[in-house]
């Protein structure tokens, strides 16, 4: 349906204050046909960066390029980039075939092929049906797939979405994530999917760009972000974690004070450094045996146990440290607020941060 | 949510004193009485006859129609865009252009009168259409600005950048957009502005002259001089105007909210 073409962000900076950047300098390239998601805290940049692709805001230096194309100078309804907004931003004086009608009325398409596209539009997200009702009388989720519809109706290069399931409850959030995804695998359109819900940017993309204080920290696929997080921000932010400053040793292994040493396998780090250790609680495996004498280091405290149905999480602290454990629920066993047992991580599934 | 019984005294109270003379003004215009009279000793419908036949009292009736229309247009033409900037742009002394537009809804109509009397005099404004209407979109204004700045902080602009995104250039977003949305504020200021400068006194008192009487200004005329029951027809004429731009802004709620969007495809 759609020829997508690659964005390209240079030093993007936006500054609302002068010596404060909202965001600071981004570089990114987007592949043709990619699923990229934007992730990151309220006030990290990541929205103004989609209004500033959107043409709503204007860079404060650096520059945006479609295939090749500088867009700075051109308007927001030249851009040709579709965009769906966190509250929909449907015309509420408008039907629903209207509102899905609208970019191609601007592009005066012919009416026969006009009707033609609104009526694979509505089928594709599921509303064949509702071409007449006023938005008012959707649901939310109907009210979103509308404004998803007409934001692909005119075949755009580049498809903007801010946050679009925010506002919607939990099942319906994960039915449509798994709609998008249908719809992004068909169409093949470039999309930017901003949010700061980690699993979702998790079960959606393609690439993840975590953004913190107005710069992306890394960028990568899912399984990069959540195993081998470049930042101590991105492995706290994404997922839960277990950091643990240590200090390197010889042979990758690297030292955390009273919970021992580690061997992570990072021969390339030189002795002696300040490093971080993120261990993901799902690691790590405890049994409720009694640990030898000489295990003393890996002795876990049990301080409370949180029952998620499917898993545990153990929180507990071993030699002054809180440790958190991720436990599949058919392998937990029982386990007392107070009670001592012993615990062990693969160490080679640890990461090290920051040398 | 249950109503105390003082809260009830009080509301019966107000309603009493600010419909009560409704209720004597009204049936007094069906009266027979040569005079004005209460109770009325008969009831006919001569005076409305007279009221819509003698020039005495149809010439005002067109002149308030002509000005109240001239008016509306005026504040409209001014008072929206001025709502715009206020609504949606940041500008120097914007605060001070807010007080400086809102002032003629403080100041005493009478102050204003004065003002306007010396100064139109000497611009040979005083006695004309052209004066009385300048003069009444001076207080519809702030009218207008104030219904229109307040629907305005509620429009989510978001639906504007919407529409920009797909497409639409600026004039294209408001003519399909902004303008169908605020239709129904721009219609509600546009009729205050009208009943505004239709029951006006005090400035018409003052600057419109024999030819350019209003309404009001006639009723105080004849009222001072005889007495003329016309008045009370005049009277609930008036108030008959203004009960139907109120019953008007409330069937079109009623219409828009029943009403669904006209037309399945674009």
């Amino acid at each position: 349906m759609t020829t997508a073409r690659s964005l390209c962000l240079r030093s993007l900076s936006k500054s609302y204050m002068p010596g404060q950047n909202a965001v600071d300098g981004i570089d990114l390239d987007i592949r043709p046909g990619e699923f990229i998601s934007f992730l990151g805290p309220s006030g990290s940049g990541k929205t103004t960066t989609l209004m500033m692709i959107a043409g709503f805001e204007r860079p404060t230096a650096g520059e945006i390029s479609i295939a090749g194309r500088q867009i700075d100078a051109v308007a927001p309804y030249d851009r040709n980039i579709g965009m769906v907004f966190q509250n929909y931003a449907l015309f509420p004086h408008m039907s629903v075939a209207q509102n899905v009608g609208f970019p191609l009325r601007m592009r005066r398409t012919a009416r026969a092929e006009a009707d033609r596209k609104i009526a694979t539009a509505l089928a594709m997200v599921g509303l064949a049906d509702f071409a007449g009702r006023a938005p008012k009388a959707l649901s939310g989720g109907q009210q979103q797939r509308v404004a998803l519809a007409r934001a692909l109706v005119f075949e755009p290069d580049l498809v903007l979405l801010d946050e679009p399931l925010g506002a919607l409850d939990k099942t319906l959030r994960e039915q449509m994530q798994v709609e998008l995804k249908r719809i992004h695998r068909e169409l093949g359109v470039t999309m930017i999917y901003v949010t700061h819900d980690q699993t979702e940017a998790m079960a959606m993309s393609d690439r993840i760009a975590v953004f913190n204080h107005g710069r992306i920290e890394q960028v990568g696929t899912p399984a990069e972000v959540y195993f081998a997080p470049r930042t101590r921000f991105v492995a706290s932010f994404i997922g839960d974690s277990n950091l643990f400053d240590g200090r390197t040793g010889a042979d990758g292994v690297v030292d955390l004070g009273p919970l021992g040493p580690i061997a992570t396998g990072r021969r390339d780090l030189a002795p002696g450094q300040s490093v971080s250790v993120l261990v993901r609680p799902e690691t790590i495996r405890i049994s409720a045996q009694t640990p030898a004498a000489s295990d003393e280091r890996r002795l876990l405290t049990i301080e409370e146990t949180v029952n998620y149905g499917d898993s545990f999480l153990v929180l507990g602290k071993s030699g002054g440290r809180d440790i958190r454990i991720r436990v599949p629920s058919i392998d937990m066993p029982d386990l007392p607020r107070g009670a001592q047992c012993a615990f062990d991580w693969t160490a080679s599934r640890a990461h090290v941060i920051g040398a | 949510m249950t109503m105390s019984r003082s809260t009830l005294v009080l509301a019966v109270l107000v309603v009493v004193l600010l419909a009560g003379p409704m209720f004597i003004v009204v049936p007094m215009s069906f009266s027979t009485a040569p005079s004005l009279e209460f109770p009325p000793p008969g009831y006919w419908l001569g005076y409305y006859r007279r009221v819509f036949s003698d020039p005495n009292w149809t010439g005002p009736i067109i002149n308030s129609f002509l000005i109240g229309l001239g008016t509306m247009v005026l504040s409209m033409l001014l008072g929206v865009p001025a709502s715009f900037a206020l609504a949606r742009h940041q500008f120097r002394l914007r605060a001070v252009f807010r007080i400086i537009v809102l002032m003629p809804l403080i100041v005493p109509h009478i102050v204003m009168a004065l003002g306007y009397y010396t100064y139109f005099g000497s611009l040979g404004l005083v006695q004309s259409m052209p004066g009385v209407i300048l003069a009444h979109a001076c207080l519809s204004i702030p009218v207008v600005v104030l219904t229109v700045t307040s629907a305005l902080a509620n429009f989510d602009r978001r639906v504007e950048q919407a529409a920009a995104n797909l497409g639409a250039r600026p004039l294209t977003t408001f003519r399909l957009i902004t303008f169908p949305i605020l239709r129904p504020a721009f219609l509600v200021a546009a009729l205050f502005a009208f009943i505004h400068s239709f029951d006006e006194t005090v400035i018409a008192i003052f600057i419109s002259g024999r030819d350019s009487a209003t309404l009001p200004r006639q009723m105080y005329n004849s009222f001072q001089m005889e007495a003329d029951p016309a008045i009370s027809a005049a009277s609930s004429l008036l108030l008959a105007a203004v009960l139907a731009v109120i019953g008007a802004r409330w069937a079109a709620a009623l219409v828009k909210a029943r009403s669904k969007p006209i037309g399945a495809s674009p």
